[in-house]
């Protein structure tokens, strides 16, 4: 301290001859050597003391100086951390590429984490890197780099890696080129994204949807199957008819003597019968084609009057009525056709089971009102053997049944449909005897037609 | 025989003939119930029956039938086998319960070989399946009738 001080003395007396500008720069050039933090004080006296004063000032100036650095140090340090930890969470990598070297100068804690590598050991070559890549990615990912580094451009790629444990990831990869004032490219830097879990996802979900697809078809074909039967009776009555039909009007226009009267009568009876065989084909037409959702305006008492139209001979001669009350001048729905006559369908074909299984004669019912929402309200009702009541919970689960011949998958399916369709499917106890399922449906607009 | 011999067409012209006035009294006196509750179908199997020349009455369900009194002037019945209420097997076994066997066609789109062979075990004249050759049906109707 006594040597720093003399040395501070003799430049005060240059200063003070003039020989030196700045007394201060020269203190803090002693004092901290270069250090050149900027201090303001007071010009000092020509006196020890002004002196030693100054010195004190200047010290002061430079422990705050020096707080500052430190502060900034723990600043810099701490948005580091953080910085370290959003790239932890976001599985996000950076890295920079000099491509006058042909080496990566830095890699973050996660890159190194996410391709594997040790960060004790710095960042891994080029090659090293592309070893790690699938040998049918591997040209390609090396193009795209090399392409955006020659023509100077951003890149943006998606490719796997394979770590050594052989855990296969996927990674999203961006980059852009920071050029000097010649337009040489000093530098390549960019990200890397962990999007396995993603990709995963995406994988799990187009395989779900192939799966509910390929279930809406099965479940379609199965309520086909049942409705099978059904159908063979309806067109082989017209078809019988028909046959018939025509074989009295040969018979009338066969004698000697033509009735035509009759063998007219019978021709019209003809006509009407392939009219109901049409008829027949064309409700039935709906159900088995399959193809893409196609949503579009409907009147849902259009659709459960059609559905009704099907049903009414089976559960006719299963001694059960069919009983419908659809509120007048509902608003549209946007919704598929086809998949909500499928649903309307599975509720009716249950609750016709369940009246069958009842043993007695039954009353299917059918509902259609706006509810206090808004929203359309459709309620299926039966008066047959009720829901199982120690397995309420699992009756919409996916191959769930009480059926001996059951898929499971109607009900599951059916509400996978009207979800997909921004409503809600439910079910509940009919008293004094039945199920009712109740399922909602969003309207297309608030006016009524 | 010596008589055919001699005279085929003789013999032929008479037999037919015995068999126009047979068809002509059955016509006339035996009634062929329909009991079918699909209307198209009542309507063309009595339209088939008129132009046999066969006299018929159509009935849209079994208890309609049993409330018409015609049990005993019936002599075919051709049925449906499904209909709602009593089936057609039912109404089969009611009449014959009731002391009052009609000879019965069944007609049936749903018709399997097992229902087929139960029906003729308990005693059906026929058993058809729709669709099925109109003759076949006169056939049987003429046959019944016979009995």
């Amino acid at each position: 301290m006594t040597a720093m001080i003399d040395r501070s003395l003799a430049d005060y007396r240059a200063y003070v001859r003039g020989q030196i500008s700045s007394l201060m720069e020269t203190l803090t050039r002693v004092m901290f050597g270069d250090f050149t933090a900027v201090a303001r004080t007071h010009e000092a006296d020509d006196d020890f003391g002004n002196l030693c004063a100054m010195i004190n000032v200047a010290i002061n100036a430079a422990r705050n100086a020096q707080d500052d650095l430190r502060r900034a140090n723990d600043n810099l340090q701490r948005s580091e951390a953080y910085l370290a930890e959003a790239q932890r969470l976001s599985h996000t990598g950076t890295w920079a590429y000099n491509p006058a070297k042909h080496e990566s100068v830095y890699w973050s804690a996660e890159m190194f984490r996410i391709c594997g590598f040790d960060p004790q050991q710095g960042p891994p070559t080029g090659d090293a890197f592309l070893a790690r890549v699938p040998a049918e990615d591997r040209e390609r990912v090396h193009v795209v780099f090399y392409n955006a580094m020659q023509g100077k451009t951003e890149y943006e790629d998606e490719h796997r890696i394979i770590l050594p444990d052989g855990t296969v990831k996927y990674v999203h990869s961006i980059g852009h080129p920071v050029l000097n004032r010649s337009g040489n490219v000093v530098e390549f830097v960019g990200s890397a994204v962990d999007v396995t879990e993603r990709k995963r996802a995406e994988e799990e979900r187009e395989k779900l949807q192939q799966l509910e697809a390929d279930l809406a078809r099965l479940n379609r074909v199965s309520t086909m199957g049942e409705l099978a039967a059904s159908v063979a009776h309806e067109i082989k009555q017209p078809i019988t008819a028909a046959s018939l039909d025509a074989g009295t009007c040969s018979e009338w226009l066969a004698r000697s003597e033509p009735n035509i009267e009759e063998a007219r009568q019978a021709a019209s009876r003809i006509i009407q019968d392939v009219t109901r065989a049409s008829e027949i084909i064309d409700r039935v037409r709906a159900l088995y084609k399959k193809g893409e959702l196609h949503r579009e305006l409907l009147d849902v008492n259009d659709i459960i009057r059609e559905m009704i139209g099907l049903l009414r001979s089976d559960a006719g001669r299963k001694s059960i009525s069919i009983r419908t009350e659809l509120a007048d001048r509902l608003p549209q729905i946007c919704a598929d056709r086809v998949q909500l006559q499928q649903v309307f369908m599975n509720l009716a074909l249950n609750a016709i089971d369940a009246i069958k299984d009842s043993n007695t004669p039954g009353t299917l019912t059918i509902k259609s009102q706006l509810d206090s929402g808004g929203a359309l309200l459709v309620s299926v009702s039966d008066t047959g053997v009720g829901l199982p009541r120690d397995q309420m919970g699992k009756i919409f689960d996916a191959f769930f049944t009480t059926k001996t011949q059951g898929t499971g998958m109607g009900l599951s399916i059916s509400r996978s449909i009207i979800e997909s369709h921004d409503g809600r499917l439910w079910a509940a106890d009919n008293p004094p005897r039945g199920a009712s399922f109740y399922l909602t449906l969003p309207v297309h607009a608030p006016t009524h037609r | 025989m010596v008589l055919e011999t001699l005279y085929p067409g003789i013999v032929a012209g008479a037999l037919a003939r015995r068999y126009l006035l047979d068809m002509n009294i059955q016509a006339k006196t035996k009634l062929v119930a329909v009991v079918d509750d699909d209307e198209l179908m009542r309507n063309a199997v009595q339209g088939l029956l008129r132009a046999a020349g066969f006299s018929s009455r159509v009935f849209a369900s079994a208890e309609e039938f049993l409330s018409s009194g015609l049990q005993q002037a019936t002599a075919c019945l051709i049925a449906d086998v499904r209909m709602p209420g009593m089936s057609g097997l039912e109404l089969f076994a009611k009449l014959n319960e009731d002391n009052c066997g009609i000879p019965t066609i069944f007609i049936t789109a749903h018709g399997g070989e097992k229902m087929r062979m139960e029906a003729l075990r308990e005693g059906a004249a026929e058993f058809l399946t729709k669709p099925f050759d109109k003759t076949v049906l006169l056939q049987h109707v003429r046959a019944a009738l016979e009995t």
